[in-house]
């Protein structure tokens, strides 16, 4: 029997969100968590670095208002709550009925399976002239489990699956894991180890830029541009093999530290390896932007509004001129590195692609100056996982900010929740495909950087 | 008919289906492609009609389980299979009992195993050349 909250409830929660929203605050998280009888709800706030959090505690198979009316960002975060516990989030708006046809809209189906689609996921658009109307929009195919299946898992086993949640981001979600383990555990990692890990984290953000730029030319249909992309990515994968001979990077970090030294000689090998890039991706950058016809399609499609910018995360922030800079949430010597985060003014295609190569010309600058100043020393402080505690890490990914919440108990996973910035920006895909012409569909897809296999686990 | 499958190596249209999971073995095919796809004669088509094998990479859940089915309906025979990686050969570290993750040859007759995680690109040219070589031909 599906029981409501009193409409008194209703009214404080909506009153208590309505009262953050007005004082700008934006949603990072909701975690949920089954307690006896009643299914734990936190939502995490957050306005220039503090963080609030509100928690409910409702009884099972309850109907509670739905958080995307006041943070539209909750979208996807609740329905994938809705899909675990034994709860139901009650909104206003009208749900979009796929069979709902009108008289001069024609359906179109699009995927799972595409060549210019990078991951599953299913579309049917309602069309109009060419143009979408409205879509469904259908996740679950990249669906593992991997939260259930890290409960009561050991550390190293759980580091080895979530390295392999996702190709582009999978480094920084172990890492992620890492940083909480150490944490709880009250682990000081060594310097040289936090520089190590720094580099590794710029090379995992220049390989994920790297492969969106690819999957942008092939939705462009510049074949000769995807070849040269791909031997950029063949100069990476090379770098890579010097250091790890895994161009994902995994098994190379372990709670503490970095699993074995790597010799200066290697690391200079490899930076003058990554240096060679940049002639190309500057000339490969400056050719699109003085060519009239990619600068005059991909401007005028995915347009963002600032307001929805503003609580989104990574490129799709930064390209309407807000300057997030998730490294400064990472714990790494990011201080003494000289940068700046570049942003654009308008976002749209063409600036979210501009900007994928000046992310990509930074990673590049980062290792290198990293690699000038890393000092010597142990790259493991090791005394054993003995402790039990929770622990909350904020973490730059590729694509934006990820937020990572586990629980351990010794050496044992007891709790994990992973939201990628994919959960926060696939929230408004839907309103950013009306008005989109079906041909410009992959190039706007690929353009907002959406790691579904982190997404959806 | 081995001379003709021999033959059908020379040429070989691969339809890619990337099933869920962290997607890095059909990147790696995606680089394959860019090198040496001219000496071996194979391309990729976005039509299933129009293919020769299917590449299935990445962990089948239930959901992805029913269209991979219809996609391999699709592709005229003669026709060869190839689950790229551990995902697709086994699950890897996500498959448990009953969690209701499927290996390919529980749902597909593969003609080629390519393990790894993640295999090499060169591995993936040549597995898709043999698996050609014993392509499988209408009951």
């Amino acid at each position: 029997m599906e029981r409501s909250w009193s409409e008194k409830q209703s009214r404080t929660l909506m009153g208590k969100w309505f009262g953050y929203k007005s004082q700008d605050y934006r949603l990072l998280f909701i975690k949920a968590s089954d307690e006896e009888g009643s299914v734990r709800l936190e939502y995490m706030l957050e306005k220039n670095g503090y963080i609030e959090s509100v928690d409910i505690s409702i009884p099972e198979n309850s109907a509670i208002p739905s958080v995307t009316a006041v943070f539209p960002e909750g979208a996807q975060m609740q329905k994938e709550i809705a899909d675990t516990y034994p709860v139901r989030f009650i909104s206003n708006e009208d749900e979009i009925n796929p069979d709902e046809e009108q008289n001069d809209l024609l359906t179109v189906e699009w995927g799972p399976f595409h060549p210019l689609l990078q991951e599953p996921v299913f579309f049917r658009f309602l069309t109009r002239d060419d143009a979408v109307n409205k879509a469904y929009i259908e996740t679950g195919y990249n669906y593992r489990g991997v939260e259930p299946l890290c409960i009561g898992e050991k550390i190293p086993h759980v580091l080895d699956m979530l390295e392999r949640i996702s190709s582009v981001n999978g480094f920084s979600i172990g890492l992620a894991f890492l940083r909480a383990v150490e944490k709880v555990n009250m682990i000081v990692i060594p310097d040289r180890a936090k520089y190590l890990r720094l580099i590794l984290r710029e090379m995992s953000f220049l390989r994920a830029n790297l492969f969106s730029l690819s999957h942008i030319t092939q939705c462009l249909g510049l074949l000769s541009d995807n070849s040269d992309i791909f031997k950029l990515i063949s100069l990476y994968n090379e770098a890579a093999s010097l250091i790890t001979g895994d161009p994902q990077l995994k098994g190379i970090l372990v709670p503490g530290g970095i699993k074995s030294d790597i010799e200066p000689e290697t690391l200079f090998q490899a930076n003058a390896v990554l240096q060679e890039m940049v002639q190309e991706l500057t000339a490969i950058r400056n050719r699109w932007n003085s060519t009239g016809a990619i600068t005059g399609r991909m401007s005028a499609i995915g347009k963002i509004d600032k307001d929805i910018a503003r609580v989104m995360t990574g490129r799709a922030a930064r390209s309407a001129g807000f300057p997030e800079d998730t490294r400064k949430l990472s714990d790494l010597p990011y201080h003494v590195l000289s940068y700046k985060v570049p942003v654009a003014g308008e976002s749209n295609c063409f600036t979210r692609t501009m900007l994928m190569f000046e992310d990509s010309l930074l990673s590049i600058s980062l290792i290198d100056q990293a690699i000038e100043i890393i000092p010597r020393g142990d790259v493991k402080a090791y005394n054993g996982t003995r402790n039990k505690g929770e622990a909350i890490i904020r973490e730059p990914e590729a694509f934006g900010e990820l937020i990572l919440s586990v629980g351990l108990e010794g050496n044992i996973v007891t709790d994990i929740k992973i939201r990628n910035s994919s959960s926060l920006n696939f929230s408004f895909l839907n309103s950013f495909l009306a008005g989109t012409e079906l041909n410009e569909l992959p190039l706007l897809i690929s353009s907002l950087d959406l790691d579904l296999s982190g997404m959806e686990k | 008919m081995n001379w003709l499958n021999k033959i059908r190596t020379r040429s070989i249209s691969v339809y890619i289906i990337q099933a869920g999971g962290c997607r890095d073995c059909a990147l790696q095919f995606s680089m394959a492609l860019s090198g040496n796809s001219e000496i071996k004669g194979i391309t990729v088509t976005g039509n299933p009609k129009h293919a020769d094998c299917l590449l299935v990479c990445g962990c089948i859940n239930d959901k992805s389980k029913k269209k991979i089915m219809e996609v391999y309906e699709k592709i005229p025979y003669p026709k060869a299979v190839i689950a790229v990686g551990a995902c697709a050969c086994s699950g890897s570290l996500f498959r448990r009992e009953n969690n209701h993750l499927f290996s390919t040859e529980e749902i597909l007759p593969v003609n080629s195993w390519i393990r790894g995680c993640t295999p090499g690109h060169a591995e993936i040219l040549n597995a898709i050349v043999r698996a050609m070589e014993s392509a499988k031909e209408p009951d």
